[in-house]
């Protein structure tokens, strides 16, 4: 069976509601890259984690019912990426919450350690309802990227599935 | 504030890798730049040429580039090798085996992975091939009424966090104490279903917390039980040892750790993440952020990847006692007619004692997407098997074939007694989905006789026996090599899928 090249990215068709290309996925064999992009930093690790919730549920379903904290840090902003996304994966095999809405805080930072915090929207996981996708298991460091682009700040993360 | 990959990243010119064959299935990636060991990947000619296509092709993530940073780590002993059924991982590839001495080496999480001691059990049942296909509806829906799978389901043992600080140590004990299975099984899991230098005190409450609902549940993804019988023998002797004949029941039961294994590795991601720029390790890819073996941050998370390990033991006796229960239910059998073949794990960092250069010495093996593989005579294989070997599971595709084959002491001094573990994927998961509808799988199957039930019909599509590389071609290379040799070949009956 002869392999396609796989360099060009696989779009993901986006919601009328979303503005286009906010985020899609990208082709690995084994698991997969998300790719999301915002007008600011904050903004684009927050369509990275819709990017993250749409690969493990149908996100237009959940409904923003209860409201949840996330605080996470990183040696890096690179790194603050994962460690956001694993953060969320945290809360929600915790909580059984899966989320639609996340609202990030300024990120700071000091000499060390890149802080951020934000508040997040969801309900309880229902099969039923949410047309249950994929588990991610984590978020990992490879293909890990946050980039100025032009105007906006593109990143990029692989999450193992 | 966006620099890119800043500190000790040091980058590599992999346009100067070159494929050199060896042998009939084996090929070299000699040493260039700052490899400290050659690469070397068992295949043959047409999944050679595959991963050389992904190399010149410019493709993103490749396992030729993967196998050639794992070669740059510092104190990696005699070769990055990568099984025949390699493809591109994250760091280390899948298929990945890297042995680290004692003295100047590293631990890697993405030499583990985050499904710590993923691997398969496998049991043998009292019955053969017709006794279940008179049955094969009705026990599909038990299987499938019966084994917690898929994304958000609960186990049915509810724990506080002392008592996942004594199944952390415990492994399978812990199960088996608590009534899932019988003392018997134990003995046929690796690591008698225990591993020594397990710490609860490594494990973040958030990784126990993220366990309590969690144990004796299958997950998702390529996670699954199927019931299988033996279809062909190829080694009459070591058939006979494993006890196997044409027709033979089995049940295969492929998961890991959950999300206990997923939290240790997100954990230990950041700890290495600073103890390589603490120990100005260079490393070329971010994945591959490790600790000096010996330092603090390296005996922690070995401590704490030694719990994973446990967790899975436990996790997979759970399973196995539920899939028991169903049989006897099923088919009016007792308990010890459905025994414990043998159980591996697939991803995991163990010390083990080899040969290098004539002298025994202490490493660690990261084993990443490989299983273990002792040859005859290992005091680590159960004694009724020693003189054949290790049994080395091999799980193929939904729906194709899976394996048993044995260690060799061919194996051991080429792979520190390592194998394959599955048949390697060759699509990604979008295009499979693309390709393939879970309900013509489901189809298809049926049609061969193979009842399929899933909680999920995502997966279905995303584990299309299409999408991986040929489970037979992958073996072949191995048993050819001598790596690891073919006892028997399983087909399936029923697949239950997260």
């Amino acid at each position: 069976m002869a392999l396609k090249k796989t360099v060009s990215a696989e779009v993901v068709p986006p919601e009328a509601r979303r503005e286009p290309m906010s985020y899609r996925y990208r082709d690995h064999q084994a698991d997969i890259v998300i790719e999301a992009r915002g007008s600011t930093v904050e903004d684009a690790f927050q369509e990275a984690a819709r990017a993250m919730y749409d690969l493990m549920v149908d996100i237009d379903a959940v409904q923003a019912r209860k409201t949840e904290e996330i605080e996470c840090e990183a040696a890096s902003i690179e790194s603050l990426l994962p460690a956001w996304l694993n953060a969320l994966l945290s809360k929600t095999g915790l909580t059984g919450l899966v989320f639609s809405e996340f609202k990030a805080q300024t990120i700071t930072n000091d000499e060390q350690t890149y802080y951020l915090k934000a508040k997040v929207r969801g309900e309880k996981l229902n099969s039923a309802r949410h047309n249950v996708k994929t588990e991610v298991k984590a978020a990992t460091y490879a293909a890990l990227k946050v980039e100025k682009c032009n105007a906006s700040v593109f990143v990029q993360c692989l999450v193992d599935v | 504030m966006y620099n890119g990959m800043r500190g000790n990243y040091m980058s590599i010119d992999y346009s100067q890798i070159k494929l050199v064959k060896k042998d009939e299935f084996r090929w070299e990636i000699p040493v260039f730049g700052p490899m400290l060991v050659p690469g070397v990947i068992y295949g043959d000619e047409d999944l050679i040429n595959e991963l050389e296509k992904d190399l010149k092709g410019g493709k993103e993530w490749n396992a030729l580039v993967q196998i050639v940073n794992v070669a740059c780590l510092p104190g990696i002993e005699k070769a990055s090798l990568a099984m025949a059924d390699v493809h591109p991982g994250y760091g280390f590839c899948i298929g990945g085996v890297g042995a680290f001495n004692m003295d100047d080496g590293v631990v890697s999480v993405a030499g583990v992975g985050f499904d710590i001691n993923c691997g398969v059990r496998c049991l043998k049942v009292n019955l053969k091939k017709d006794d279940v296909v008179k049955h094969q509806q009705k026990l599909a829906d038990m299987l499938y009424k019966n084994i917690p799978a898929g994304l958000g389901s609960k186990g049915k043992l509810k724990l506080s966090t002392k008592e996942i600080d004594d199944l952390l140590v415990a492994g399978a004990r812990f199960a088996i104490d608590r009534g899932y299975g019988l003392e018997g099984d134990l003995e046929y899991i690796e690591e008698n279903g225990s591993i020594a230098g397990a710490d609860p005190a490594t494990v973040s409450p958030t990784a126990k917390q993220r366990q309590f609902s969690e144990m004796g549940t299958l997950g998702s993804g390529n996670h699954y039980l199927e019931v299988q019988y033996v279809d062909k023998v190829f080694d009459d002797k070591a058939a006979s040892v494993f006890g196997f004949e044409t027709g033979d029941v089995v049940v295969s039961v492929h998961c890991g750790s959950r999300a206990l294994g997923h939290q240790i590795g997100t954990d230990y991601l950041s700890v290495l993440e600073r103890a390589s720029k603490k120990y100005d390790i260079p490393i070329r890819e971010r994945e591959l952020v490790c600790a000096p073996i010996g330092s603090p941050e390296a005996t922690r998370y070995i401590k704490a990847v030694n719990c994973g390990i446990n967790c899975a033991f436990a996790n997979r006796q759970m399973l196995a006692h539920l899939t028991r229960k169903t049989f006897c239910s099923t088919f009016n059998l007792k308990p010890a007619e459905v025994s414990t073949f043998y159980e591996i794990g697939h991803n995991t960092l163990k010390t083990e004692e080899h040969a290098v250069d004539g002298e025994r010495k202490k490493l660690i093996v990261h084993r990443k997407g490989s299983t273990r593989a002792f040859g005859p005579g290992s005091k680590r294989v159960p004694e009724r098997y020693r003189c054949v070997g290790q049994p080395v599971l091999v799980g193929g595709t939904m729906g194709t074939s899976s394996f048993i084959l044995h260690g060799t002491e061919e194996g051991m001094r080429q792979t520190w007694g390592s194998a394959i573990h599955g048949a390697g994927r060759m699509l990604s998961r979008q295009q499979a989905k693309k390709r393939w509808r879970a309900t013509e799988i489901i189809e298809e199957l049926n049609k061969k006789g193979i009842i399929v039930r899933g909680h999920g019909y995502k997966g279905i599509a995303e584990e299309a026996p299409g999408a991986y590389k040929d489970v037979v071609q992958v073996v072949d290379v191995m048993h050819n090599a001598g790596i690891a040799r073919k006892v028997v070949q399983m087909k399936p009956l029923i697949v239950i899928k997260g």
